[in-house]
Order: structure tokens, then sequence, then C-alpha cells
């Protein structure tokens, strides 16, 4: 296809003209400028984020005939709630309705938005695929932050800004402890599971520990089970809340060493 | 004797034999002349003999998720751009091949690679600084300095680069492309960091790259994948993901 160069010129240019002040403010100007990462004491350890990724117009990958991600991703997000709400967790979803009305979806930006002002102690991303077999777990892409770097910075801590394209690199750390949770959950459950990383709205976004789940096909001897399949769906979802369980008890912060009466 | 509606039948005929075939040769002439005219308009460059030379391309495998260098015996043209665009239109057509381990139907999907030196300054830096200039340089202050942004893969732009001569690489993609590309995280990031693998490999200069999709900014390849990020042109080869059973 053709692209008049003056269009692909005046692009080059706005990014040199914004390139600056792009990582200071977040693409959404409704957007909030996001607080500085939670510690994990500062965490809600019974609260997650679960966000069904695409719906409304958007409908995602086509898994098969009238089979959509947004719909398989929505499945999941319920069955997951019901397994993390038993296991003790409150959960809050991005996307409840799964209706067509535009006026009802939110942006990548905006549920990250959302998740961020949570204080969550893990956000999910859910997905769809029928490439590959059983889960695959991302991780954010982004390098990890530097906290020696972070204590030149001229603010204290608590107020120096974040850069939205890249909110989740101080939670880097605690989201691939979150993943190697979740493959050994997943492994215990002999569901396959490959885990690797991606940039992905609004996983980059996020200011808690984040990893994108993504359902494919369990490759079997007698024959593939679809993402369709509930029985599936639900081991996963169990297999996930065990994980979160797990996460839970080990982001639990220490508690402070007792006195020793004089 | 003939009859003389015969004689009168067959000179009409001889005369619009004669007559069409006046017509068809000035036809020709005409024909010939209007391709004479627009091949003389429009010349084209003398053909450059390119020899074929040792390439390597960062091929992604979806079976195991992970990239590895192959190297290939390609003819390449000499100027930068045009080589990097080559390269990647030779990349992405390894995967329309029936036995690819990454999958993508064939037709065109790189459209250009511009190539741009790094740092990008903004059209009127040369002149008198603006009251935008003195903004973006308070909001550089307070994110602190451009090496530090762009190690952290924040997509700044104006970043100094980290040697002398680093360009910025934009790849502006065919909408027919992404619209047709395979869903998913695992292939689509898969196709980024394909493209970032190869430039690395075979561009030394390029240390960052943006996607364009038609010409525009787009957010994702189809769903999934961030194009609106400035991605670090690193070495993406790597092993096969890790699994469990």
């Amino acid at each position: 296809m053709l692209v008049a160069p003056a269009t692909i010129a005046l692009t080059i240019a706005a990014w040199a003209l914004l390139g600056r002040a792009q990582p200071q403010h977040p693409p959404n100007p409704a957007t909030p400028q996001p607080p500085a990462a939670p510690a994990i004491g500062q965490m809600n350890l019974n609260l997650v984020v679960l966000d069904p990724a695409h719906g409304g117009p958007d409908a995602g990958a086509i898994l098969g005939s009238n089979v959509l991600e947004k719909d398989i991703t929505m499945a999941m997000a319920v069955r997951l709630r019901a397994a993390l709400g038993a296991a003790g967790f409150t959960v809050i979803a991005t996307r409840d309705a799964n209706s067509s009305d535009p006026l009802t979806q939110l942006s990548t930006d905006q549920r990250a938005a959302i998740a961020n002002r949570t204080h969550a102690v893990a956000c999910i991303v859910l997905h769809a695929t029928n490439t590959g077999s059983g889960v695959h777990i991302y991780t954010s892409a982004l390098s990890p932050s530097d906290p020696a770097e972070e204590a030149d910075v001229d603010f204290p801590s608590p107020f120096a800004p974040v850069p939205w394209e890249s909110a989740q690199a101080e939670s880097v750390q605690q989201s691939l402890r979150l993943a190697d949770d979740m493959r050994t959950a997943l492994a215990a459950g002999n569901l396959p599971v490959a885990v690797g990383k991606a940039s992905l709205r609004p996983l980059d976004n996020l200011m808690c520990p984040a990893v994108a789940v993504e359902l494919a096909p369990l490759a079997a001897t007698g024959g593939a089970t679809p993402v369709t399949d509930a029985g599936y769906q639900q081991r996963v979802a169990v297999a996930l809340a065990a994980a979160l369980q797990a996460w839970r008890a080990h982001a639990v912060p220490p508690a402070p060493p007792a006195q020793v009466p004089q | 004797m003939i009859p003389r509606y015969q004689r009168v039948l067959f000179w009409v005929l001889a005369g619009a034999s004669l007559l069409m075939a006046l017509v068809l040769l000035h036809g020709c002439e005409q024909a010939r002349e209007k391709l004479t005219r627009h091949r003389n308009e429009t010349p084209l460059a003398a053909p450059v003999a390119a020899p074929s030379q040792t390439v390597r391309l960062a091929l992604a495998n979806d079976n195991d998720g992970s990239i590895s260098l192959v190297e290939r015996e390609i003819a390449l043209p000499d100027e930068t751009t045009a080589r990097a665009h080559a390269l990647l239109a030779r990349l992405i057509a390894e995967y329309s091949y029936k036995d690819s381990a990454h999958p993508i139907e064939s037709g065109p999907a790189v459209d250009d690679v511009f190539l741009l030196d790094l740092p990008l300054n903004p059209p009127n830096s040369a002149g008198s600084k603006t009251e935008a200039d003195d903004k973006a340089a308070a909001a550089l202050e307070l994110s602190g300095s451009a090496e530090d942004s762009a190690a952290k893969g924040t997509g700044d732009l104006t970043a100094e680069p980290s040697v002398p001569g680093g360009q910025l690489a934009v790849v502006n993609l065919d909408g027919t492309f992404a619209d047709h590309h395979p869903s998913g995280i695992g292939p689509e990031t898969l196709t980024i960091e394909s493209i970032i693998g190869t430039l690395y490999v075979n561009f030394p200069r390029i240390e960052e790259v943006r996607f364009l999709v038609d010409g525009r900014p787009r957010e994702t390849l189809n769903g999934h994948a961030d194009l609106l990020r400035t991605y670090p042109v690193v070495n993406t080869e790597t092993k096969p993901a890790q699994e469990a059973h």
C-alpha cells in the first residue's frame, strides 16, 4: 500500500517533539498519574485484579467458528473469580459485562489505572490463543528498575514520578516470582506451561505484581482439548487460584522481630 | 457472365478490407509510438549486479517460543535503507514457506524502512528555544537522564546514542500483513523479536526500532504485541521457553 511520505514524516516529527515529555505522562489525559509502586507491605494481600482482555467491539483473536477470544477470556475470568473467592480473595474485574456497547468498554490505559489504584497483591491479564499448547505465562519484557539508580533521584522515593509506559519496571522482580509460583502450580496440576516475556498493554502499565495468562489448546494423544472446554478451563482456574494462595503467603511482609524483655 | 450485383459486392468488400488494413496499421503505429513515449519518460535505473552474501536471520519458532540465528545467501543492495528493507522482506518471506515453524500468510509485509540518526531533535532545535523546548527540558530533568530512560525502554526518542552514529529504525509494516498476522501474545511477540534480532545482527548502528502500520502509529500488531513503544535493538536469540509438565 502506498503511503504519503508526508504522513510518515509528520509522525516522526511528532515523536521528536513529544519524545521528551512522553514518559512523564500517561497517554490518556483522563488517566491519573500513578503513584510510586507500593512495597509488598502496602499491598492489599486479599485483593486480586482480573483483566479479561478484549471485549465489546474488540473481539480479539478468532479461535474457531463462532469462538472469539473475548468470550474465552470472560469465561476464564468468571471461573477464576469463583475459585479465588472460595480461597478468600476479593476480586476486582476490569470487565464484567460482555456487551458490544463501546461506551461500557475500557481502554487498556483505563484498565491499568483501575488496577493501579487498588494496590492489589496480584494483577492477572487473561488471553487465549490457538497457537501452542497448554498455558502460557508472560511477564513484562521491561528491564527491572535498579534501586541504586532510584536512590540518586532528587525526589524521595514515595514522590518520584513513575513513567506510565514502564510503570511495571518496578514490579518486574515480583512478577517473575509470581509467574514462577503459577508455573509450579500448573505443573502440579499436570498442565503444560510455558513462561516467557512480552511487551503488552496493559501489562507494562501496571504497578502491581502482574502476569498475562494465555490459554492455548491442551495437546493430547487422543486429540487436542480446545480452549472452550469447561473442564480444562476449570483445571486452569483452580491451579491459578492455588498459585495465588502460595503467592499471598510469600508476599506477607515479615513480622517485626519480637522485643526481648530487658 | 458475372452478374452486376456480384461485381459491386466484390469491390465493396475489397475496399472495406483495404480500409480495415489501413486502420489496423494506423492503430499499431499509434500504440508503438505510445509505448516508446512512455519508455522514454520513465527511464529505468541501470541494473546493478549485487553479489550474493551471507546474512543472518533471527527466525522464530512457535513450537518452543525460541529465536534462532540462521545463515542465508542472498543478494542485497548496497544502500543501507534499501538493504534493511530487503532483508526484512526476506525474513518475513521465510515464514510463508509451507514448513515454517512460525507460519505467516505470504504477501507484502514491510512497506518501508527509515533510518534516522540519534538523537532525534525537534525540527526547530537549531533555532531559538521555544516554550515547548523549555517544558520538554524540564520534563526530561524530572524523569532523570536520557540514558536512564533509554536503558529502561521508556521510548525516549531524544536519548543520546550509546555509540556515536547510533540510529533509530522506523519499520513501516503493511496493514494487510498486520491484520492477517496470527493473533496471540506468543506469535506476535516472536515476530517483533525476529525483526529486532535480524536488525541487531546485520546493522550494528541501529540501536532502537519503532513500528508504524500503513504509515501511522498503531497500538498493537494484531491485538496483543505493543507497537507504540520504542524497542531497544538487542540480541533476541533465545533458548526454547521453559516448559513444565
